[in-house]
């Protein structure tokens, strides 16, 4: 019986909680729908939320309005509203005056000239300094023919370094003596027709061999040719400092060439650089010109823009006066149907937490270890 | 009618030599057509040579040679020695000749020719080791064994001279051109040193020659060619010396022949006796020739003559000889002067035995004969008297034309103690002469202390003249007078002849 009692019981609570929540549920219901709709309440006409957001609509509309600077600009805001009262679209404009007009249309054309035109040099340096950057890519990826000219001559002396001298001692010898011989011969010649006008051809002396005149040719040549070996020897040692020293100067010539050229290869490279930031330098300027010109262009305006945000302000203080009595005038209305919706919230809330304890105990397990356990609200409805 | 007497006063006859070159009728009556074993003496009178007068006693080492060279060598210490060479042998002595030949050294010719230089005395001979001697080393050695000699068989020269500090040598048997000279005060070494040579085969000026002798004169060196003379100047340093000039055509036949008489070089060419000296002094041709008068008959005698001839120069006589050794004939050049023709007075010493002559420094001149050494002295030959002739060239009196009949003759006469004189005469150039003879005076010299309270003491000078007038006979249209004696120990000289002749019709 007990069993059945509970159950009894059981289901007399959960129609109960069911109930009361319900009714809960409905006065929220209402509540939200006169939010919405308004509700009259002793006899006055509380508007809803949507009929205040139509009043406020009207109430917050925007106010055309124009700024005029000090010097003749002037900036206007003009809204178009359809039928329904939205703004569908403004009509902003911006009035320079005809000064300012003048000054914007002359940058303007210097800008658009100045871009449309191009920088005048620009190219030509930035061409120049292609040109360059392509000489000195040029010169530093060419074989530098001169300073390798002087290198294999510098190679070259050098090589000769390494020859025995006596070939070249032998050459000037020869050399030197085949100057000589002529007028030795000559010398001879007159010394033989002298001394054969003076009947003395057949002279032989122990002192002199022939005659002091002949020995002394003689030995007059016996020394030039010793000073001609000397002199070949010296000569050849000259030529071999000399050709130490022109292989040593070529090399470095080659070597002084060679760094020349990078250089001059370095230098064109820079050039060209220099020439063709010079250029796109030109072509910045320009730009900036233009831009300057542009910017300046604009100056009148953003003045203007400058006055109208300086001059907002004012626009938005009557529209924030506008929104705000529209919002006060919104939320006072709303206020008296918060209060309400709060005191239906609480209403709701008591009849809700009953049916919910209602409903609670038909869920929870009912039993013993040693019956087992059961859950009302299944039992019911198994 | 009776006419007068010409007379030729012949005053000092042949005063001016003989002339076989001129036409006999037209020439200076001061020539003469002979003048044998004559002289000019110092008074300009044709007068006697002197004689031989032989000094050696002994001339075993001669044998039948006679001496063809004769050298007085003398040195620094005084120390004198007579050379001769002759019978192939170096001779040295005077009265007894003794044979310094060295020992195996064979000669096999006489033709030496030997030089004093510094202390020693060379003797050269073409073709053989040249000799050398000297106080110190005491006898004539060959030059190759004297101490520090280089001598070779180049230097075994025909001629040699002594100059200018040095020895020049030229003539070896295979060449006649190459001129040696010694090193400087060493004659003996020809090499080494400042010896040298010159070879003048290409400085003749007229193609080849030979050299045949060389002198020195005036720092110049005169090498005689036989057809050409070179100068060399500068001869004091051989190796610089050039010719100074050069003489084409006219060169030297003996170099015996040459005599340096202070102030010219004398010397016998082809075509005669010619000296130096004008052409030394004008640096230019024509050189004297000095024996004009008798120039044909020099040239065939020298062309004749087969042996070297022989000269001496002798101040002290003025005169010059040239011997013709194989001919036995003398020509006796005086030297003071010479004629109008650049010619020297001559005479003639024809049949002289006279080979050979060396004036020693006293002025004394040795002769060299087959007696072995005489000294020119006295006026006997050996002890013989000689025959001095004189005979004058043609006398026309002027006329050529007429015919001439010499009456007298007067000779003046100096000297000739006693002596014969055989005056001759012919006419129209017939070697059929007559004669006179006369003897001079015996007037002999007294003198102090050799014949006091003599006769002599009231003599003349120690000349005596003898004045004779002797009568002639004949005609013709030219005359010829002469006279002829025996010198005979005394001196003869013609002061004056006098021809007294008597002109007759024209031919």
């Amino acid at each position: 019986m007990s069993d059945l009692i509970g159950q009894i019981l059981g289901t007399g609570t959960a129609i109960g909680g069911g109930l009361l929540t319900g009714a809960a549920y409905n006065r929220l219901s209402d509540i939200g729908t006169e939010s919405l709709l308004g509700t009259t309440v002793d006899g006055t006409r509380i508007p809803g939320a949507m009929e205040l957001a139509n009043q406020a609509v009207g109430m917050s509309q925007f106010k055309p309005f124009t700024v005029t600077s000090s010097t003749g600009s002037q900036f206007g805001a003009t809204p178009t509203i359809d039928a329904q009262g939205n703004i569908v679209s403004t009509d902003v404009y911006n009035t320079l005056s005809g000064t300012e007009q003048a000054i914007q249309n002359e940058l303007l054309r210097q800008a658009q000239t100045g871009f449309a035109g191009g920088t005048t040099g620009s190219p030509e340096a930035a061409a120049a300094g292609l040109a360059l950057m392509g000489r000195g890519t040029t010169q530093l990826g060419q074989d530098p023919l001169l300073a390798q000219n002087a290198s294999n001559l510098g190679g070259m002396f050098m090589g000769q370094l390494a020859q025995p001298m006596a070939g070249r001692e032998t050459d000037v010898y020869n050399r030197i003596r085949a100057m000589q011989t002529p007028e030795e011969q000559r010398q001879r010649l007159a010394l033989e027709e002298r001394l054969f006008n003076q009947g003395r051809m057949g002279v032989q002396t122990n002192m002199y061999g022939g005659t002091p005149e002949q020995f002394a040719l003689s030995k007059a040549q016996a020394e030039a040719q010793n000073q001609a070996s000397l002199m070949a020897m010296q000569q050849a040692q000259a030529e071999q400092q000399q050709q130490a020293a022109l292989g040593s100067q070529f090399a470095g010539l080659g070597s002084s060439l060679t760094d020349a050229q990078q250089r001059r290869a370095i230098e064109s490279l820079g050039s060209g650089q220099q020439m063709l930031a010079g250029g796109l330098g030109l072509q910045q300027g320009q730009q900036q010109l233009n831009l300057g010109a542009l910017s300046g262009a604009y100056m009148p305006q953003a003045q203007m823009l400058n006055v109208q945000q300086a001059s907002q302000l004012y626009p938005q203080m009557q529209q924030q006066g506008q929104l705000y009595g529209a919002g006060q005038y919104g939320e006072t209305m709303m206020s008296g149907l918060e209060a309400r919706l709060i005191a239906e919230q609480a209403r709701a809330n008591l009849l809700g937490g009953l049916g919910t304890g209602l409903l609670g105990g038909m869920l929870s397990p009912v039993g013993n270890k040693k019956d087992g356990f059961i859950t009302p609200l299944l039992e019911l409805f198994s | 009618m009776a006419q007068p007497l010409q007379s030729i006063n012949l005053v000092a006859p042949a005063f001016m030599g003989i002339n076989t070159e001129d036409s006999p009728i037209a020439q200076d009556t001061a020539f003469a057509e002979v003048a044998d074993n004559a002289i000019i003496d110092r008074r300009g009178r044709l007068a006697s040579r002197k004689g031989n007068s032989v000094l050696t006693t002994n001339k075993t080492v001669l044998s039948t040679d006679y001496l063809h060279k004769i050298h007085e060598f003398y040195d620094s210490a005084g120390n004198e020695v007579i050379f001769s060479t002759g019978n192939n042998k170096i001779i040295t002595g005077t009265t007894t000749l003794v044979d310094a030949t060295p020992g195996s050294y064979t000669i096999a010719a006489n033709d030496w020719k030997i030089v004093n230089f510094n202390d020693y005395a060379y003797f050269f001979q073409r073709g053989y080791e040249p000799l050398v001697y000297s106080h110190s080393l005491g006898a004539v050695t060959k030059m190759s064994s004297v101490s520090g000699a280089n001598v070779s068989a180049s230097q075994y020269s025909n001629e040699v001279l002594a100059a200018y500090g040095r020895l020049f040598v030229v003539g070896n048997a295979t060449n006649d051109s190459i001129i040696y000279w010694s090193d400087l005060l060493v004659g003996h070494q020809f090499t080494g040193g400042s010896s040298g040579s010159i070879d003048v085969a290409e400085a003749w000026p007229n193609g080849f020659d030979k050299v045949v002798a060389l002198a020195a004169h005036n720092n110049f060196l005169i090498v005689f060619g036989e057809n050409n003379i070179i100068v060399y100047s500068g001869a004091d340093s051989p190796a610089s010396m050039a010719i100074h000039d050069t003489i084409a055509g006219v060169g030297c036949v003996d170099r015996n022949s040459i005599q340096d008489i202070g102030t010219d070089i004398l010397f016998l060419t082809p075509t005669g006796l010619r000296g130096l000296g004008r052409t030394i002094q004008e640096k230019s041709l024509p050189i004297t020739d000095l024996s004009r008068n008798i120039k044909q008959e020099l040239i065939a005698n020298t062309l004749a003559t087969t042996t070297p001839v022989s000269t001496v120069y002798s101040p002290e006589n003025y005169f010059y000889l040239l011997c013709f050794a194989d001919l036995s004939l003398v020509y006796c050049f005086d030297i003071r002067a010479t004629l109008e023709n650049g010619a020297y007075r001559v005479t003639r010493w024809p049949s002289v035995d006279f080979k050979s002559f060396q004036r020693d420094r006293n002025g004394d001149i040795y002769i060299g004969c087959v007696d072995g050494l005489g000294k020119y002295d006295n006026y006997k030959d050996n002890g013989q008297p000689y025959r001095f002739r004189y005979f004058s060239p043609g006398l026309t009196f002027g006329d050529p034309a007429k015919i001439k009949m010499l009456k007298k003759i007067r000779p003046t006469l100096l000297g000739g103690n006693n002596s014969d004189i055989f005056l001759k005469w012919s006419y129209d150039f017939s070697k059929d002469t007559s004669s006179s003879t006369f003897r001079t005076s015996s007037d002999s010299p007294g003198f102090y202390g050799q014949s006091e309270y003599t006769d002599s003491d009231f003599s003349a000078d120690g000349i005596t003249i003898s004045r004779n007038s002797l009568n002639t006979t004949g005609y013709g249209s030219v005359i010829n007078v002469g006279l002829e004696t025996d010198i005979n120990g005394y001196a003869l000289s013609i002061q004056e002849m006098n021809v007294l002749a008597l002109l007759g019709k024209t031919i």
